[in-house]
């Protein structure tokens, strides 16, 4: 409960919060005004100075130590025609200029503990991030080590008649796992390097329907006597748009890669790509739909989510991977959004939207 | 009366598919792809043993475990998984889980496990009236 009510701010606006501290500011002044100035109100000035230092930046709480400091002064000064109110006129200044320090001593030890908790979140969203990771790394790399392990001993076991047959079953498995792990591999490294901030995107030319091929034919192992239709509804033209090629081909990938991965042998992906040239900017839409399991409400929610605490693992638990992770980072980046549209036992539909590229101005 | 000798319930198409390969061999061998699709083919017959993957989509291992001991409290059931949290380990033995197997494992391990899971139980030792477990 008070926990709740200590998060409330923070959810409000930087100004929201400063006029707030303002106000409790000018309400404790004007009870210091009604009052005799023998009532110290100490303690209670270092509450807005405590609110502003709390919840908006540093810069602001000393100014707000300056303000009470001097809201104090008025007050006594105003008092000072009061019968033995002070033995000297110099006292209530000299008073200010101690309580000024006061205040300014607990705003900068006030900002310190803030900057430690800040820091302490940092480290803690580092931290599970970490184990968010070991835990995706175990899963994919348990899995696909004992595949690996067991298909090289059915390799090895496999004789007679129908032998070349079923070794060239095996080897499918094989090229499929290891397109996995390359995948896998590829996805922690770029979530590792955005979570520490090291990527940025180089927006150029980049040719749409070229990355879109390329990662095709990345995956075709993967589809391999799946019995699968692929479904590829591009326009006749190149599509030039404005985008780091080496993101969108992660995107790319780990898209058509999951369509493939949750569509049932049989079933239908189609990739379209649609040019918006009446939208403002003109763009283009990129689109991957699959007839596969689809995704529950809740969990498309918690894949969706803007929240950047939402656990890998847990994700990976659900069987969606990090891959949606790291390309919704990835659209982010370079200012596109995911979006999803699913029906569970129907399938789920991917779209986002990219500027198409448009000559500078010579 | 038994039907199947094994059930094999893992979401990893390609791992499943594997080992339905390496045991059916030896065993009658059936799989699931979900813990779902796992309890259902359990309402229709009871296998000698389980090999039941924890980290899945939907229903997690645990859960179909839980499930399945609820409705038949002699199933047999291992469970196989890429972590090695105690706790989780723990969980699924209280929850009478008989084995915990850790991936990635061998064939020859897997086979080792089966074999020694589906041997009958040790008969009496020499007449005694004891028995040696």
């Amino acid at each position: 409960m008070l926990k709740t009510l200590a998060a409330f701010p923070r959810r409000l606006s930087r100004n929201v919060n400063l006029a707030i501290g303002t106000a409790l500011l000018v309400a404790l002044w004007q009870i210091d005004l009604a009052a005799s100035p023998q009532i110290s109100m100490a303690i209670f000035y270092l509450i807005p100075i405590g609110y502003v230092s709390w919840y908006c930046a540093e810069p602001w709480s000393y100014a707000t130590a300056l303000l009470s400091a001097a809201a104090w002064l008025q007050a006594d000064v105003s008092h000072m025609g009061d019968r033995g109110a002070f033995t000297q006129m110099s006292v209530p200044y000299w008073s200010a200029a101690a309580r000024l320090g006061f205040f300014m001593i607990v705003t900068a030890l006030s900002s310190m503990i803030q900057r430690l908790r800040i820091l302490n979140d940092v480290e803690r969203e580092a931290s599970q991030l970490k184990s968010d990771m070991v835990s995706l790394v175990s899963h994919e790399f348990g899995n696909a080590l004992t595949t690996l392990r067991l298909v090289v001993t059915l390799l090895k076991e496999t004789a007679g008649a129908g032998a070349e047959a079923e070794r060239a079953e095996h080897y499918v498995v094989l090229e499929r796992v290891i397109a996995h792990l390359s995948q896998t591999t590829a996805n922690f490294l770029n979530l590792n390097r955005m979570s520490r901030g090291q990527y940025l995107p180089q927006l150029r030319y980049t040719r749409l329907r070229n990355v879109t091929h390329e990662a095709l034919t990345l995956l075709e192992p993967s589809i391999e006597k799946r019995n699968l239709e692929v479904v590829l509804d591009f326009p006749s033209t190149g599509v030039p748009v404005r985008a780091d090629p080496d993101a969108l081909s992660v995107v790319m990938t780990n898209l058509i890669g999951n369509a493939f991965k949750y569509t049932a042998d049989g079933g239908t992906v189609t990739i379209r790509i649609t040019v918006e040239s009446e939208a403002k900017p003109p763009a283009a839409l990129v689109s991957i739909a699959d007839t596969g399991i689809g995704i529950a409400p809740e969990d498309r929610k918690k894949i969706m989510s803007h929240a950047h605490r939402a656990s890998a693992a847990s994700l990976v638990a659900k069987g969606y991977g990090v891959g949606l992770k790291v390309v919704r980072a990835l659209l982010e980046s370079q200012g596109a959004t995911l979006e999803v549209e699913s029906t569970v036992g129907k399938g789920s539909r991917f779209f986002f939207r990219l500027p198409l590229w448009i000559e500078p101005a010579a | 009366m038994e039907t199947t000798d094994v059930l094999i319930v893992d979401d990893d198409a390609d791992l499943r598919r594997t080992l339905v390969l390496l045991l059916e061999k030896n065993y009658r061998v059936i799989a699931a792809a979900s813990g779902a699709e796992a309890l259902r083919l359990l309402e229709a017959g009871r296998p000698r043993l389980i090999l039941l993957d924890i980290t899945m989509p939907e229903m997690s291992g645990i859960d179909v475990l839980r499930a399945a001991k609820m409705t038949d409290p002699t199933l047999r059931i291992v469970m196989l998984t890429s972590r090695t949290e105690i706790e989780l380990a723990k969980t699924a033995l209280d929850l009478g889980a008989v084995e915990y197997l850790t991936k990635p494992f061998d064939a020859d391990f897997i086979r080792g496990e089966v074999l020694r899971l589906l041997a009958p139980p040790q008969k009496n030792d020499g007449g005694r009236p004891w028995r040696v477990a």
